[in-house]
């Protein structure tokens, strides 16, 4: 019927129903029509109609809507834009028509070739979105199935379109065995499509309304791919939001297929501002998901535990009648009933892992599909992936199921070996350290009152405004001893203190003490050359060394310099003219010793240097002052009670004031003009350790960039470490530096301490991000705990575990080292060997706990540090080679030539002990893994970096007693949390 | 809630009366959204079957979107328009998916049944009258508006006379009228397999 004709039914229409009463209408209309019988006909039928249409529509259906918004019924949410397209091209297709699910009513029929591509195979249904086909892909000669969009998604224009391309385009990237693929997007007819795999196979749905629950090893396997699958898309950050067993596919070979995941996304992100909605099955939902708030992993968990729920019992976990029951048993608090009430024999591993992700709160839930898996009996993604040549997660190493906790017995014998190690390395430290040896009876505060005190007495008597003070090994003196005396008691000889194994040094000085090179002062950094400034070495009982002090910069009685300075142009080694101010004299002889009568009192110098001047002959002076003196004065000797070491002493002074003293043992050498000593071997080695560092350096860079490319570098554990590592080098910084209140704190010191935390926090984290994917590639099984710690898990009983064996292995290496220094001697007539330590001595100084908060800061990040160096080489030869065994061979070879390289005097025995460094090194990684190398490492730096001591009350024990205290914290947690919970002497022992 | 600002809201909802499509095509989500939102609220506070005050609702989500209370009554009346359309979308997407569904099997879903129960013990095929109301809405767009206002946005006469800008009198007539059309649209275009019309 044309539209003007309706029209004019309908204005006839209007018109008789003006009139009231059924003749009067029948009146009208007979003059109206004039003859035009159907036109009168329609009308009569209009108001047939209008008299049975009284009540109709007259509700309004808004309240259906409105709850069909709101969620209460499983609605699709509408495309309101679909009224548009809809209106537009309705002569086209009426959309109604669409909905029949036969062939015929299809929209492409079989053999029809879309986009010059696809050839219609068959409708295989239509989703909640529309329609699928199958097609044969005519390029690349396959099968594919292709679902087609609402037609609204070209109505929404660019923008939607394009938000479809960028999700299909993170869908397409999941590529895994379990999950069904998306190849592509396509147009036809302005109808957009995704061709995604044809999986043949049957749905879970219709397999388990077919046969009920699976049996139980199937339905294990099941679970397992369905998590593995889960995984590979979360881990693309899409969620699936609809995981029910109508979106799982078993494919031929019973394999699992998750479909449609993320096209739900896709199919809310096209509802245009519902961001919220619902469009799962409200059976499958979560309870977030129900109350329409914002989806998680933890959502996709929970309709994972509701599919498993299904697959190990074969019954829903909540069911009802209908709908609108249902969506009233969902609200409520009602929990599915336990499975093992529905099926008796179920494994009890299996239960506990469905219902922790049915659990209503979501931080309670499986943090990851991952972690359901490795739950399920005998599950282990790690493997699974290794086995697919995939890069597992580093949530997938964290969540491996190695269970690490220790039996007790085991875990009982680790602990003893340690404390025992402890207890040996310190009952024999004093055969083998020099501070055993060394009488250190007096503490830094007594020797820095004694060094003033000797300032004090030579005339400084001005109160410093700066001091700094610390010890120093005197390896000349020490290097000299192994040289020279071959006798067995020849380190007894040290406990007289003189000559000095070890040396204290004080300074202080007028201004503050800016260092130039390091935050740290040491006795010649900044130099000795402000007017005022001093510097006092003392040996450890208090006897002076040395003595320094710097003259002033103005000579304040000019007139008597210029006079002398004149004769001294004259006649370089003439007398001096006697000076007329006796305080400040000094004559210099024409042989430039000095005139002993207006000279300093030397001999005060030499008591409090221990020595009698009277034992002593005058010679001429050699040794020139650091700074400036008119005076010199040298004696010869020999050290009390050691007639065979010859002492040489010189001394300075300037206008009376002594400026320089110094005791000068046969095996000191000229420091200031020696050449620097380096062998053409020592070049080499600098050189190539200098390439060695940036190679390495660049090569990390290069090797992070390309794994943060490629999506593998561990951007988050990187952030960590390096951050810890940070914190760790600035407390080093705050505690180690001489802070003082200058520009140069801020401007030097600060940005300094910031430099050398920022680089070090860098390495850390281009080490971390270099070597990790690869280690997590090929070896995952080392950093199964370390990622686990990583992760915050701190009482996993792996965690506990590791470190335990890593202690014991750490305790082993300053015991082979302590018996590298003491067992040749049992074998053969050797004079003792005092191990170096001098890697201790700076730090000497700060003892207590101002000294043991940076030690520790700087143990614990070269702890962190020091593995992947191990790492690094390992990887490297391992992938040169080939082979994991030949690197490790590769590897040992190179640690054991480069840890032994000082060993001049090797004998057999010395090399064998050699050996179980890099072996225990070695073995620590490829058996415990990084976490047990880092504990190893952290172990090692009681020896020789604390003062190991049995005198515990000396006032160096301090640190050391620090340390043991922090070694054994970690012990006892260690051993605790790798006994899982088991009771030590009773009860069932679990293997390992 | 969007990023679309409550001066761009006045401007699509001049743009749309004017018959920019484009401009439903962005009002279309903010609404729907809204509409969603208080509809949500309602329901958790009350209990099926409770009939829901759609003039307050939609007031309700006006005044959310617009930001004003005394937003010019021009633009109140399209956007009663607009929200009429939501509606009806939602209904007519719901229906085909039951529809869809019925045939699929498997999942549960609310059938038309259910849904009519619940809109008070009315049964209706809204495919069947979306289609008659395009027909409708074809020869006489002012009919069409009627109904849609009336029916899905839950407007009384008075207000749908304003919201159309002609009078009372002329909705009811025109209302009357609509409603014999599409009765007559339901009871004969059904064809052989007729579809139950209903009464009370």
């Amino acid at each position: 019927m044309r539209h003007d004709r309706w029209r004019q039914i309908d204005e006839l229409f209007e018109a008789a129903l003006e009139r009231a009463g059924a003749e009067e209408r029948a009146a009208f209309l007979a003059e109206a029509c004039a003859g035009d019988d159907a036109l009168r006909r329609e009308v009569e039928k209009m108001l047939g109609f209008d008299g049975q249409a009284e009540d109709f529509i007259e509700t309004p259906v808004f309240g259906v809507a409105a709850r069909l918004i709101s969620g209460q019924f499983d609605a699709p949410t509408p495309h309101a834009a679909s009224s548009v397209a809809g209106e537009k091209d309705s002569s086209k297709r009426s959309p109604t028509h669409s909905t029949s699910d036969s062939i015929d009513d299809a929209r492409f029929i079989p053999g029809e070739v879309l986009a010059e591509r696809y050839r219609i195979i068959g409708l295989l249904g239509r989703g909640g979105m529309g329609e699928v086909y199958r097609a044969d892909d005519l390029k690349l000669k396959q099968p594919v199935a292709l679902k087609f969009l609402p037609e609204t998604l070209s109505a929404d224009g660019a923008s939607a379109l394009a938000r479809f391309y960028s999700e299909v385009s993170v869908a397409r990237q999941i590529s895994h065995r379990h999950v069904c693929r998306v190849y592509d997007v396509g147009e036809y007819e302005g109808q957009h499509f995704i061709s995604m795999e044809f999986v043949r196979g049957e749905e879970l749905a219709s397999l388990l309304k077919r046969i009920n629950r699976l049996p139980h090893d199937k339905a294990v396997e099941v679970a397992r791919q369905l998590c593995g699958g889960l995984a590979a898309i979360h881990d693309k950050g899409v969620l699936h939001r609809d995981l029910k067993p109508a979106n799982i596919m078993l494919d031929e070979r019973g394999d699992v297929r998750i479909t449609d995941f993320g096209i739900a996304a896709l199919g809310e992100s096209l509802q245009r501002g519902a961001r919220e909605a619902a469009v799962g099955t409200p059976a499958y939902m979560s309870p977030e998901q129900l109350g329409g708030r914002e989806l998680t992993v933890a959502s996709d968990i929970y309709s994972l535990g509701l599919v498993l729920y299904e697959v190990f019992t074969g019954k829903k976990a909540f069911e009802a009648a209908n709908l609108n029951d249902l969506l009233r048993l969902r609200r409520s608090d009602t929990t599915p009933t336990s499975p093992s009430k529905l099926i008796a024999d179920l494994d009890p591993l299996v239960e506990r892992v469905i219902l922790r992700c049915l659990e209503t709160e979501l931080s309670t839930r499986p943090a990851s599909a991952l972690q359901v898996a490795a739950a399920l009996p005998g599950g282990n993604p790690l493997a699974a992936a290794l086995a697919a040549g995939e890069t597992p997660s580093p949530e997938m190493v964290a969540a491996a199921p190695k269970q690490g906790s220790l039996r007790p017995p085991v875990a009982l014998a680790l602990l003893a070996a340690v404390i025992v190690g402890v207890a040996a390395i310190v009952f024999f430290s004093g055969r083998v350290t020099i501070h055993r040896f060394v009488p250190l009876k007096k503490s830094p505060d007594d020797l820095k009152e004694r060094a003033g005190e000797i300032a004090r007495r030579a005339g400084y008597t001005a109160p410093p405004l700066d001091s700094a003070h610390g010890f120093k090994e005197e390896y000349e003196y020490l290097d000299y001893v192994r040289k020279h005396d071959a006798s067995p008691d020849r380190w007894e000889k040290l406990k007289t203190g003189q000559p000095a194994a070890i040396s204290f040094w004080y300074r202080q000085s007028p201004r503050y003490l800016e260092a130039y090179d390091y935050w740290q002062i040491a006795p010649h950094d900044p130099p000795n050359e402000i007017s005022g400034m001093l510097l006092v070495k003392l040996d450890t009982t208090g006897r002076l060394l040395y003595f320094e002090a710097a003259p002033p910069h103005v000579d304040e009685t000019s007139g008597v310099n210029a006079e002398l300075d004149a004769n001294a142009n004259a006649t370089p080694k003439a007398d001096a003219t006697p000076n007329t101010n006796a305080t400040l004299a000094g004559n210099v002889t024409p042989n430039a010793t000095v005139n002993t009568n207006d000279a300093p009192d030397w001999s005060r110098f030499f008591q409090e240097a221990g020595l009698d001047i009277a034992t002593f002959r005058q010679t001429p002076s050699r040794w020139t002052p650091p700074r400036h003196a008119d005076a010199r004065a040298a004696w010869e000797g020999t050290y009390p009670g050691r007639p065979e070491l010859p002492l040489k002493i010189e001394a300075a002074a300037y206008r009376g004031q002594p400026v320089y003293f110094e005791l000068i043992g046969s095996w000191q050498r000229p420091n200031r003009q020696t050449p620097l000593e380096e062998s053409v071997a020592e070049k080499t080695f600098f050189a190539l350790l200098l390439t060695f560092y940036f190679g390495a350096l660049m090569l990390a860079a290069l090797l992070a960039w390309r794994n943060l490319r490629l999506g593998r570098g561990d951007r988050r554990g990187a952030f960590r470490l390096a951050l810890f590592v940070f914190a760790l080098k600035m407390i080093y910084w705050i505690f180690l530096a001489h802070h003082v209140p200058t520009v140069g704190e801020v401007a030097g010191q600060f940005v300094g301490g910031l430099q050398s935390a920022v680089y070090w926090a860098c390495v850390m984290g281009l080490m971390y991000l270099a070597l990790e994917p690869f280690l997590r590639r090929r070896w995952p099984e080392w950093i199964i705990s370390w990622s686990r710690l990583l992760a915050g898990d701190f009482r996993d009983p792996l965690i506990g575990r590791d470190v335990l064996i890593g202690a014991a292995f750490g305790i082993c290496i300053p015991l082979a080292q302590y018996a590298q220094l003491m067992l040749p001697r049992l074998f053969s007539a050797r004079p003792p060997v005092l191990a170096r330590t001098s890697s201790l001595l700076p730090e000497f100084g700060l003892l207590g706990m101002s000294g043991f908060v940076p030690l520790l800061a700087n143990q614990t990040a070269s702890s962190l540090m020091f593995p992947f160096i191990i790492i690094s080489v390992l990887l490297f030869f391992t992938m040169v080679l080939r082979r994991k065994w030949l690197g490790i061979a590769a590897s040992w070879l190179l640690f054991f030539i480069a840890l032994n390289l000082n060993f001049s005097d090797a004998t057999l025995l010395s090399v064998l002990l050699g050996a179980i460094l890099p072996t225990i090194l070695l073995v620590v990684l490829t058996r415990f893994g990084l976490l047990a190398l880092i504990a190893t490492h952290f172990f090692t730096h009681i020896f020789p970096f604390y003062p190991v001591t049995t005198e515990l009350s000396a006032w160096y024990a301090t640190s050391f007693l620090l340390q043991l205290f922090v070694l054994g914290t970690v012990l006892l947690y260690s051993f605790y949390t790798s006994l899982a919970g088991q009771t030590l002497f009773r009860g069932q022992f679990l293997e390992d | 809630m969007t990023t679309i600002s409550k001066q761009e809201i006045t401007g699509l909802l001049d743009d749309w009366s004017k018959g920019d499509r484009a401009a439903l095509d962005k009002l279309t989500p903010l609404v729907y959204a809204e509409l969603r939102r208080i509809a949500r609220r309602q329901m958790s506070r009350e209990r099926d079957g409770h009939t829901l005050q759609a003039t307050a609702l939609v007031n309700e989500a006006f005044i959310r979107i617009s930001g004003q209370e005394n937003f010019s009554w021009q633009n109140r009346a399209h956007f009663y328009a607009v929200c009429a359309q939501v509606m009806r979308h939602i209904l007519i997407d719901h229906a085909r998916a039951q529809q869809r569904d019925k045939r699929g099997g498997g999942a549960i879903h609310v059938s038309l049944d259910e849904a009519a129960v619940l809109a008070g013990g009315q049964e209706t095929d809204f495919l069947a009258l979306d289609e008659a109301l395009r027909a409708l809405e074809a020869f006489d767009p002012q009919k069409g508006r009627i109904v849609e206002l009336r029916y899905f946005a839950g407007l009384g006469i008075e207000e749908t006379a304003e919201v159309l800008h002609i009078s009372p009198t002329t909705v009811r007539r025109e209302w009357r009228r609509a409603k014999a059309w599409l009765y007559r649209a339901l009871a004969e275009g059904g064809g052989d397999e007729t579809r139950p019309l209903a009464t009370n």
